[in-house]
């Protein structure tokens, strides 16, 4: 098994004690950000919108909604109310591999059914359990947009949560 | 706010980069908050420094083989690539915008204190 078979392994075994749904986006990136650094790769947490196609590149009309997306909106009232309500604002957050400039999200797996749960008809080919790829190639129309202030807030949050080993300066 | 240098650690804190352990990864991280595009344009003008640069070395080298005076040249030739380089970096870029950002900062508080003199009557 290969080295990154083993820590895609690790991260399925310790993600799959999370409940299986969408909205863990948060509680992915820090298994997955720790599993890489136990494996040493630097990892940062990036945090921002995700826009994920649900429909074919032929079926875009240009009317319809292509994407099923999170946008980071931190002045929207939506997001407002999720974060009077202790969650998260409207966002995505994921991993991003310093040394060889890739990104890792295992919440991929749950975008079909969180835009479903939406009322949001999926057409497109399924999306992968997990994306592993170099941050400057994701697959056709998928888009990955890091924000300063997201990446903050998610950092923020984690820190108060796990004090991680890779929000620590020094540690290796 | 002239300081036009600031330490890598705090760009890192101002971009939401906690953790990193050197300059270089801070480089890596902020290429990684960059678009593609952005990624492609920054390692193109790279290339093209790099590409110049040592075509420069080479005229150097065909023009003064064996001078002491070489070492000169070659000298000056990596401090104009370092040079160069700072309008691509990453880190210096992002020295920018924490600049304008804490200028914009200050400016912001300079006039809330202002005002909350004149509401005071003094």
């Amino acid at each position: 098994m290969g080295k990154r078979a083993k820590i895609i392994a690790e991260i399925e075994r310790q993600i799959g004690r999370l409940e299986d749904q969408p909205g863990q986006c948060l509680y992915y990136a820090h298994h997955t950000a720790t599993i890489l650094w136990q494996h040493g790769l630097p990892a940062v947490i990036q945090a921002g919108s995700l826009q994920w196609p649900r429909v074919r590149r032929a079926e875009d009309d240009g009317q319809i909604d292509t994407h099923f997306a999170y946008m980071w909106t931190p002045t929207d009232p939506e997001s407002a109310l999720s974060v009077a309500l202790g969650n998260l604002p409207e966002m995505h957050v994921w991993v991003g591999i310093l040394s060889s400039q890739e990104i890792v999200d295992f919440t991929t797996r749950h975008l079909r059914s969180a835009a479903e749960a939406r009322g949001m008809a999926w057409t497109a080919a399924d999306p992968p359990r997990y994306l592993w790829s170099p941050a400057a190639s994701t697959p056709d129309w998928v888009v990955y947009r890091p924000d300063r202030d997201a990446s903050i807030y998610a950092c923020t949050l984690l820190k108060r949560l796990f004090d991680p080993v890779y929000l620590k300066r020094g540690w290796r | 706010m002239n300081f036009r240098y600031r330490d890598w650690r705090i760009i890192a804190r101002f971009r939401g980069l906690p953790g990193l352990h050197s300059s270089r990864e801070l480089r890596q991280a902020l290429l990684l908050q960059m678009t593609p595009t952005e990624v492609e344009t920054y390692h193109r003008r790279h290339r093209w420094m790099i590409a110049v640069m040592l075509a420069l070395a080479v005229a150097f080298a065909l023009l003064m083989p064996m001078s002491p005076r070489l070492l000169v040249a070659w000298f000056l030739v990596f401090v104009l690539y370092r040079l160069r380089y700072w309008s691509i970096d990453p880190i210096t870029l992002a020295t920018k915008e924490y600049n304008r950002y804490l200028e914009a900062f200050v400016q912001q508080q300079g006039e809330t204190t202002r005002q909350q003199r004149i509401d005071a009557g003094l």
